[in-house]
């Protein structure tokens, strides 16, 4: 029975000194693990205990830290000149910020939490701050970055209020607009955009967090000039930081007066080629009359043909005038929106044509398909068939085979498909690409400029559409364009 | 002017260039559109004309072929001038417009005018004419 009893004791013993065994392990365990460095000095202020993130923190081992007074780690500025000791902590338990000295001298600003024990010992739990505080200053330079970016910007920028006040607006208004600061601030927004377009920018404001790009806003400047502007605005009001509307006006003004110069030099430059290509020529048809007049009351076989050679001549002059025309208006002019009537087009370029030499023994098919309308670009159009038609007449081949040239024509909703097809001299497949060049001529019987499919090709271009050609030499060609339909004016 | 089957009376060249003036009225005589031409070779003669004959119709011409490209009067003045003329010439007096111009929007513009019943891009010739009398 005793010895049971005894035996229980000493187990319960062992039981007992393992359970502490098992605390002060896991007591440890945490000090060890902390992330924050924490040691234990006594009375004396000799440090008892130090755990790992204090060797990592001061840079001591954790062998030089024990030991050693705690004074030497604390930097003592003039203001705390008393040195801190545990002595001197009258409360049982404080948190303080603490400049701290390192082993390499540094010094580190951290946030102490220190517990004073009845002996007059000490635990102190150490937090090192400087990177918080880092990314304080951090933030706080960066706000001034942004700060001095906003107020330095050539743009202005504005946050607006739901019903369009203005509720900041960056110093670039007063360069941009003549307006100081205070003048703008809490004015109406509309107050500074051109009457025509103040609708816009509300009706762009509908959702939020969108970003949207107005090209050419008109602001008014204070002395009513008005400023061309490229504005970004995005709708902020449900965001609970900005609670607004950020506006970015970028002055454009520059831009748009150069763009405006170059339209009026394109339109001075078409009408200066309008005018040159119609002095050019009038003389030329003055000449061709009197050319039909001598010939119809000339009988010489001989002077007759010399007239017929002039006529010649004179026709090629004609079309390169006209060739240079189409050319330059087409790299120039804009591109006309209008409902286009093939049938029209088509019979009109036909009945110029049909004066060509040998034009008459050339059947001409139209199939014609234009229930659907198309809408497209009139001058155009009528440029690319016009200058297809006439390669057809001019190179085709009259040695009996029936000469003749099929014009396919269908609209879509997408498109218009037209498909031009002759049994004539045909190209050489090593020319399928360069007859679109400029200047190239594929043909020794060529007497033009060289322009003609090259004008077809950036006719095409401009509308966005595309050619592909067929050609087998001696046989014939096809040449298919493909425009897309404008129906949908955008 | 008995004996020859003349299809006009009377017909106008208003042209400021002399050559074509002559080819156009060569070309009328021997297409026998007209033996009775009248020449101005400026848009403000040919209006002074009609001023000084509006009160005689067989002075008035039965057609006034018309160039646009002309010096102070040109073309389009003349037909704003001529829409003021009254009505007894403009319902004689047709204008076919004759000009070395085959520019879209010139024909477009002009052709767009109550009076004017046909384009003819120069030189007149046997043909244009022959299709002229097949179309009044």
């Amino acid at each position: 029975m005793l010895k049971q009893f005894l035996n229980w004791f000493r187990v319960g013993k062992r039981k007992f000194g393992l359970t502490v065994n098992i605390e002060s392990s896991k007591y440890k365990m945490l000090l060890n693990e902390a992330s924050d460095a924490i040691y234990l000095v006594n009375s004396k202020g000799i440090i008892t205990f130090a755990n790992p993130s204090a060797h990592l923190l001061f840079g001591y081992s954790v062998q030089e830290l024990i030991g050693r007074n705690i004074d030497s780690l604390i930097k003592y500025s003039s203001e705390s000149v008393i040195p801190f000791s545990s002595n001197l902590i009258e409360e049982k338990g404080i948190v303080i910020q603490q400049e701290f000295v390192k082993k390499d001298a540094s010094i580190f600003k951290g946030e102490m939490s220190v517990r004073l024990f009845d002996d007059g010992s000490h635990q102190a739990i150490i937090r090192d701050i400087t990177k918080g505080l880092q990314q304080q200053k951090q933030l706080l330079d960066r706000e001034r970055t942004f700060k001095t970016l906003v107020e330095n910007s050539f743009d202005i920028i504005i946050v607006l209020e739901s019903d369009f006040r203005i509720k900041f607006v960056s110093p670039a208004v007063k360069k941009m607009l003549g307006y100081e600061v205070e003048e703008v601030i809490g004015q109406k927004s509309n107050k500074f955009i051109e009457f025509r377009d103040r609708v816009s920018i509300k009706e762009l404001l509908k959702n939020p967090g969108i970003t949207y790009a107005i090209n050419d806003l008109k602001l008014i400047h204070k002395n009513s000039q008005i400023i061309h502007c490229e504005v970004n605005a995005v709708n902020f009001l449900n965001d609970s930081l900005i609670e607004g509307i950020i506006v970015n006006c970028h002055d454009i003004s520059n831009r748009i007066e150069t763009e405006n110069q170059l339209k009026n030099t394109n339109f001075e430059l078409d009408s200066f080629v309008y005018k040159v290509s119609h002095d050019l020529k009038a003389p030329l048809r003055s000449i061709l009359g009197l050319i039909n007049l001598s010939k119809s009351e000339n009988k010489d076989p001989t002077i007759n043909l010399y007239l017929d050679m002039m006529l010649r001549s004179i026709q090629s002059l004609d079309s390169f005038i006209k060739d240079l025309t189409q050319f330059s208006r087409n790299s120039r002019m804009e591109i006309v929106r209008e409902l286009i009537d093939f049938e029209k087009i088509t019979t009109e370029i036909v009945n110029n044509l049909k004066y060509q030499e040998n034009a008459g023994a050339i059947t001409v098919v139209k199939e014609i398909d234009e229930k659907i309308p198309f809408y497209s670009d009139p001058h155009r159009i009528a440029t690319i068939i016009g200058n297809l038609l006439s390669n057809a007449y001019k190179y085709h081949r009259f040695n009996g085979n029936n000469p003749y040239i099929n014009i396919k024509i269908d609209t879509s909703e997408s498109a218009v498909r037209i498909i031009i097809s002759d049994n004539g001299t045909g190209i050489p497949e090593q020319y399928h690409e360069k007859i679109f060049h400029m200047f190239f001529r594929a043909s020794e019987k060529s007497q033009g400029s060289g322009l003609g499919l090259y004008i077809v090709k950036s006719a095409l271009d401009k509308i966005h559409g595309n050619v592909t050609l067929e050609s087998v030499p001696d046989v014939g060609s096809t040449f298919t364009i493909e425009i897309p339909n404008l129906l949908i004016n955008q | 002017m008995s004996g020859e089957e003349l299809y006009k009376e009377l017909v106008m060249l208003v042209d400021d260039n002399d050559t074509d003036n002559f080819i156009h009225r060569r070309v009328l005589e021997i297409s026998k559109f007209s033996k009775n031409i009248i020449v101005k070779n400026s848009g403000k003669s040919a209006l002074e004309y009609l001023e000084e004959n509006k009160d005689n119709p067989g002075m008035i011409p039965d057609i006034i072929f018309l160039d646009i490209n002309m010096p102070i009067v040109d073309g389009f003045v003349f037909l704003f001038e001529y829409d003021a003329f009254p009505d007894s010439i403009k319902n004689k007096c047709k204008i076919v417009i004759l000009s070395s111009s085959d520019n879209k929007k010139d024909i477009d513009r002009i052709v767009d005018n109550d009076y004017v019943i046909h384009f003819i891009t120069k030189p007149l010739s046997d043909e244009s004419v022959l299709a002229l009398k097949g179309m009044i």
